[in-house]
């Protein structure tokens, strides 16, 4: 019923409309979604001997039905064309140090302002809070050498930064792996069996 | 259950049961008629 019924024989077939629209509309103006009179169908369905389905569109007076030759103005369908439903348009996510240069005092006393308030909040070690920082996208590689040579080791560990002092994480790797994060963090040495014990004595 | 959740279930089970049935008619015209 929600789509063009071309009728050839006794075969219908499932067709776009001659004015390019491949969804149900006002043969009249090309309104989207008008109004199925099932009663009148049946009517003009016994009248022309085939079954038709009656519009009442709400943009244009007109009643047309399916039957009917589309006086609808064309849309472009043609060649090169391609649908594309809507889609929310992206936020560009300025950097989480504002307008300050990468690797800048500035961009340093932003991010000792956020090392501090999550170690407030979360009660991080010194290393821990820099390999979220990474991880959150402050960049440290921008910092080269002032990084400390003990926090360096740790992201190179982790993988968040190469030995060569190029950082491979962002904000979207840190809201994928939140979890896991947190529990490399804070032991990355600690066998699987101490985690599993540790976790038992906290359900006690 | 209160009488309008009552009421509500009602009304949306008569809801059903009227589109399955107009439903049927339709497709039962269409198939008479061999359309």
């Amino acid at each position: 019923m929600e789509q063009q019924m071309v009728q050839s024989g006794d075969q219908r077939q499932v067709a776009p409309c001659r004015c390019g629209r491949v969804y149900t509309h006002c043969m009249a103006c090309g309104q989207r979604k008008p109004y199925i009179k099932k009663k009148r169908s049946a009517e003009l369905s016994f009248e022309l001997g085939y079954r038709v389905w009656v519009y009442s569109c709400t943009n244009c007076p007109v009643e047309t039905h399916s039957g009917m030759e589309c006086q609808a103005p064309s849309v472009e369908t043609g060649a090169g064309f391609e649908n594309r439903p809507y889609q929310k348009p992206l936020l560009t996510e300025s950097p989480l140090w504002g307008n300050a240069i990468a690797g800048s005092n500035e961009h340093g006393a932003l991010l000792s302002d956020w090392v501090v308030e999550k170690q407030r909040k979360y009660g991080w070690d010194s290393i821990r809070v820099y390999v979220e920082a990474q991880k959150a996208g402050w960049h440290l590689e921008a910092f080269g050498d002032r990084l400390e040579e003990d926090v360096k080791q740790a992201l190179i560990e982790r993988g968040l930064l190469d030995a060569g002092g190029h950082g491979h994480s962002g904000g979207e790797s840190a809201a994928q792996v939140p979890a896991e994060s947190e529990g490399q963090a804070q032991a990355p040495s600690v066998s699987l069996d101490d985690i599993i014990k540790n976790l038992q004595e906290d359900s006690k | 259950m209160s009488k309008y959740d009552f009421l509500f279930f009602l009304l949306l089970a008569a809801a059903a049961v009227f589109v399955y049935i107009d439903k049927w008619v339709t497709r039962w015209i269409d198939r008479t008629n061999g359309w």
